[in-house]
């Protein structure tokens, strides 16, 4: 998995492409933990993210649990497979999906 | 039927001068017009004398054509005879004139006065049942006894001659007698001989028998093309048989470790009491315990036990058959009354039939040892001890001393045998009770005056030196676990020092165990760790005190109560379902259509939601915890409120293919249940994702409906438990150890864990392949009894072995399910609750399979013993190089009580889309003979490729079948096996033609 991040001001943008699973949620928790603060809304770009295992979706909610009190957290440009694990595992129900 | 002596009479009207006896004497030999004249002299002087029906004539000519022209006059008077050599102590000569009680004796002094006489053409009428020969033997107590054939038994003894279901003999053959003339071999020789038409029969003198030289010169210049011989004989005389010799008889010794590619060499088993072939075998290679084949002619075999009774199919007891022309033994009322019961003869001889029907004899009753209740059969102690030693002389013997019972094993070679490292090799061949404790070195073979081994002079070892001893139980769970081991592994007793695994007990035996032993909450891995009654008892001590008082339908209301982590197993589940979040693969479904006139729907609604209620999986929904982690919980209102749906049978054809959709994995019911009932018929749909549901779930749950449609209580369910159990685990210093023995034996290697992929790919769709593996039962039960291996074990290293061949890579590791219900209560669960398990080999061509199938053996105990970490769920990534899995499953079609039934499954539509591993290999065993499936990745792999490693895989799983016996084959002998498309032809056809 390979993560960019673009910070604009408060906004931070992550764009990640591959796989989020057990071996990479650690390096995006970790990438969350170690940008979040002063930032008030975290966008995740998933134009090039193929897979969310249930380590990945932890990830997602945690870091939309930081977020909560702030502006948020929206995911964007998500791919048709990466829309359909979100619909089975509620999270569409949860997350700020564009 | 025609009579023989009625045949040669035909074939003397056909060609009077085809000459077809010879011997020295006769070298011109004795056409069928002069054996009619010379045996009608003997008829008409019999006659004359008054000599018919039921009297005796003693032979006493000198050998060669002159006998057989007496046999043939003395049947043709419908007179018996019973035979002597001149080679016969003067004693013995009188004691058989006398038993036989013969009224004449044909001997050199009057053969020209018989010959004076005119010969009278014609013969008696005989009955099948009149007296026709006797053939006197060696009795036990020094005197011979004679066995009474009646002329029933001469047909007889020429239908058994057969080979592939045919008579190997022509009329262009030219047949050598070698053996003795009295030998029952000889007699059915020389009837096979008359009995075909110009057939040549050369009787041999023992001056060219016993010069080798000038037997093998009698051979070529007599053109022979069939004789008989013995074993050793045939050993001796190696590839030399010279260029006409094209089929060799043998018997009357075992013919082990004989084998000649250039003739056909056929074993035939037949003793003095039959008078016929009983068994026919056509020896296709070096067998170290030779079969003797089946019955040509048409007779039943038994084999019976100690007891009286017939035994299992595979299971050794003396040979019994029937012979209705044989009276029994002359003179010798009570010895008759013993053996001949109703017309089965008992021969004493100890046999098994093998995977493909042959009989193997393994060894006289006499010789059978006893120990502690267990029969064994010194011959497969000798075979083994021989092959493992690598020597070509071992016996073995039971001794009973001092109030012990064990076994001895005897040597000659000269060699330093560490009694140890040669237990080891032994317990990989033989069962446990059949391991000596001794070796002793012998310097000469003690032998009986018959040249047999005499096992009663075998020296007894000092009973000081036993070295495992019988250690009674010290306490109450320890006797418990004694008693219990006893009674599965069929045991008359068990110590606390033994070992359950090396007695023979397995993963099955171990669940076996647990029902038995009445230990509560004792589970299978704690068997694993102790392995001896004394460990396990303190084992079980160590972590059952705590139970006391607490009741597990407590404990297990307490977990229902909480939430749950998903243990790996799910979690990798789940995480393979979100790769193809709308695959339904893992929807575990059935549609069924049931009879309405059989079952109340309504009642069946009932009884399914009765049946889901009582297992809490059934009721769980995942969700996500305050960290983010799935967890599971169950709840009441998740019950699928089931009633019966009317709805036409035309309507039913389209629903059905709506029912199987995705589940919403998390926060969505997982289990679908719905009844519906048409005008014709009842239909009942199932659907549970398989991260709470497996195999044995089906059987547990529609055991469970069962039970609830007959009112029934169902028995408890204690998923939730075991999710408590498992979390609590982790938290143990065991679990830590279990860790590190993964680790230990599967971290850091580059292993090749899977066929090579054809394409890297994202999407994910589901191929099947189906295969027969063409391997009969009975040889899957020879592998696991020859290797001591379950056919879990045996289909894995198949698996790995193929992998190997097909990627060109020695060091393989995959995976296998383990069904993981440990104890009494997971028995009755339904849940996820296999385990997945590692096994890794690293193949050298100079392996031998038996060293592949212990190590194999001891990497499937020691992964159940460790299971309690989830190594395979933990290491493995979706769709990543995951492990290819290999599952044997049996039985697949236990429906849990509703066979019977009229139940029939209906096929529905599901949606394309997979949670396709790479690929894994699943074995279906069951009343269809046993299959391959192999699922993979359509993504990944080329049609072709996949062709090709199902090929190589069946292949091997066929040649490695084969190889069922004490002697080693090594790794590299079957890989040559599987390159060589020849072998692999034969091994096709040879399966075929035994299919016919």
């Amino acid at each position: 998995m390979q993560i960019n991040k673009i910070q604009e001001g408060t906004a931070l943008l992550i764009k990640l492409s591959g796989r989020l699973d057990t071996t990479t949620a650690p390096d995006l928790e970790a990438e969350v933990n170690s940008s979040v603060d002063g930032i008030e809304q975290i966008t995740f770009d998933f134009t090039d993210l193929e897979y969310i295992s249930s380590a990945g979706l932890r990830v997602l909610l945690y870091t939309h649990k930081r977020m909560s009190g702030k502006g948020g957290l929206k995911i964007t440009h998500v791919c048709e497979t990466v829309m359909e694990i979100f619909e089975v595992t509620g999270f569409s129900d949860i997350l700020d999906i564009e | 039927m025609e009579t023989i002596i009625e045949k040669l009479q035909r074939y003397t009207k056909e060609d009077p001068n085809a000459v077809i006896l010879y011997d020295e004497a006769h070298s011109n030999g004795i056409s069928y017009a002069m054996l009619d004249d010379m045996s009608g002299r003997v008829y008409a002087y019999l006659k004359a004398n008054g000599i018919g029906k039921e009297d005796f004539v003693l032979i006493n000519l000198p050998r060669g054509v002159l006998p057989i022209i007496a046999m043939v006059g003395i049947w043709k008077a419908g007179a018996a005879w019973a035979l002597v050599e001149d080679t016969y102590a003067p004693d013995r000569i009188a004691y058989i004139r006398e038993d036989c009680g013969c009224k004449f004796e044909l001997s050199a002094s009057n053969w020209e006065e018989v010959m004076r006489t005119e010969p009278l053409a014609g013969h008696e009428e005989v009955d099948e049942h009149d007296a026709a020969y006797a053939i006197y033997t060696s009795g036990t107590t020094g005197n011979p006894k004679g066995v009474l054939h009646e002329y029933g038994n001469l047909e007889r003894a020429i239908e058994s001659i057969k080979v592939g279901g045919v008579n190997p003999f022509s009329g262009k053959d030219r047949l050598a007698t070698l053996a003795p003339m009295n030998f029952v071999a000889t007699v059915i020789v020389i009837l096979s001989g008359l009995n075909v038409f110009r057939g040549k029969n050369f009787i041999v003198s023992y001056a060219t028998i016993k010069n080798p030289a000038a037997l093998a010169k009698f051979f070529i210049t007599k053109r022979i093309t069939i004789t008989f011989l013995t074993p050793s004989y045939v050993r001796m005389l190696g590839n030399q048989t010279g260029p006409f010799l094209r089929m060799l008889f043998v018997g009357s010794e075992p013919a082990n470790n004989i084998y000649n590619k250039n003739l056909d060499l056929i074993n035939i088993y037949a003793c003095s009491e039959s008078g016929f072939a009983v068994g026919v075998f056509r020896i296709d290679r070096s067998y170290e315990t030779c079969p003797v084949g089946k019955p040509e002619v048409n007779t039943v075999i038994t084999l019976i036990s100690e007891e009286g009774n017939e035994v299992a199919d595979g299971e050794m007891g003396e040979l019994c058959f029937e012979n209705p022309y044989v009276r029994g033994y002359i003179n010798l009322p009570e010895e008759t009354k013993k053996s001949f019961v109703d017309k089965v003869f008992h021969t004493g001889d100890l046999a098994r039939k093998d995977e493909k029907g042959n009989y193997v004899l393994l060894g006289r009753s006499n010789d059978m040892i006893k120990i502690n209740g267990n029969r064994i059969e010194p011959a497969e102690i000798e075979a083994a001890v021989k092959q493992a030693l690598g020597i070509d002389w071992a016996a073995a013997k039971g001794i009973d001393a001092g109030g012990k019972s064990y076994l001895c094993a005897y040597y000659t070679a000269d060699i330093k045998v560490d009694s140890e490292a040669l237990r080891a090799e032994l317990l990989k061949r033989l069962p446990y009770y059949m391991i000596p404790s001794y070796y002793i070195k012998i310097d000469s073979v003690p032998l009986k005056p018959n040249g047999k081994l005499d096992r009663k002079a075998l020296p007894v070892p000092d009973a000081k030196d036993f070295a495992s001893d019988y250690a009674a139980p010290t306490n109450e769970t320890e006797e418990k676990l004694c008693l219990a081991m006893a009674k599965v592994l069929k045991l008359s007793q068990v110590g606390i020092h033994d070992d359950f695994y090396e007695m023979g007990g397995d993963s099955l035996g171990s669940i076996e165990l647990i029902t038995e032993c009445d230990l509560p909450g004792l589970n299978a891995g704690e068997i694993f760790r102790g392995r001896t009654p004394e460990k396990i008892a303190k084992l079980y001590e160590e972590l059952h005190t705590g139970d006391d008082g607490v009741n597990p339908d407590e404990l297990n209301e307490a977990a229902l109560a909480s939430e749950h982590p998903l243990t790996a197993e799910q979690l990798y589940m789940i995480d393979y379902q979100l790769y193809t979040p709308n695959s339904t693969m893992y929807n575990l479904f059935s549609v069924m259509k049931v009879d309405k006139e059989i079952f109340n729907l309504t009642k069946l609604a009932e009884a399914m939601q009765t049946a889901i209620k009582a297992h809490p999986a059934l009721l769980t929904t995942f969700g996500y915890n305050d960290d983010g982690e799935i967890v599971q919980r169950c709840s009441l209102d998740n019950l699928p409120d089931i009633h019966v749906e009317k709805l036409t049978e035309f309507e039913f054809k389209y629903v059905k293919d709506t029912l199987v959709y995705p589940f919403k994995i998390i926060g969505g019911r997982l289990c679908r249940c719905r009844i519906f009932e048409t005008e014709k018929a009842g239909y009942i749909f199932f659907d549970v994702h398989h991260s709470l549901f497996d195999g044995t779930s089906l059987k547990v749950f529609l055991g469970g409906v069962v039970k609830a449609y007959m009112g029934m209580p169902i028995e408890p369910d204690y998923y939730y438990l075991m999710l408590k159990n498992r979390e609590e685990a982790i938290h143990t210093d065991f679990y830590e150890e279990s860790k590190r023995y993964f680790e230990e034996h599967y971290d850091n290697v580059e292993w090749s864990s899977y066929p090579k992929i054809d394409h890297e790919s994202r999407d994910n769709e589901m191929g099947e392949l189906f295969a027969s593996l063409n391997i009969e039962q009975p040889q899957m039960t020879a592998m696991e009894r020859a290797y001591k291996i379950s056919r879990n074990e045996f289909f894995i290293t198949v698996a790995a072995l193929a992998i190997s061949i097909y990627n060109n890579k020695p060091d393989i590791k995959l995976s296998w399910i383990y069904n993981g219900r440990e104890d009494v209560q997971m028995m009755s669960s339904v849940g996820l609750l296999f385990r997945d398990l590692p096994v890794a080999f690293r193949f050298k061509d100079s392996d031998t399979l038996r060293n592949v199938f212990a190590d194999v053996h001891e990497q499937v105990q020691k992964g159940i013993e460790h299971s309690c970490y989830p190594y395979v769920d933990l290491h493995n990534q979706v769709a990543q190089g995951e492990s290819a899995y290999l599952l044997y499953q049996q039985d697949i079609r236990d429906m849990g009580g509703f066979e019977g039934f009229d139940i029939t499954p209906v096929e529905v539509r599901q949606n394309q889309a997979a949670s396709q591993t790479i690929l894994d290999m699943e074995i279906l065993d069951g009343q269809d003979g046993l299959q391959l499936m192999i699922d993979f990745a359509a993504s990944r792999y080329n049609e072709a490729s996949i062709e090709k490693f199902k090929d190589i895989y069946v292949k091997l799983a066929q040649a490695l079948v084969t190889h069922n016996s004490q002697k080693d084959v090594t790794i590299g002998e079957i890989k040559a096996k599987i390159d060589d498309k020849k072998s692999f032809f034969s091994v096709v056809k040879g399966i075929f033609s035994r299919k016919k």
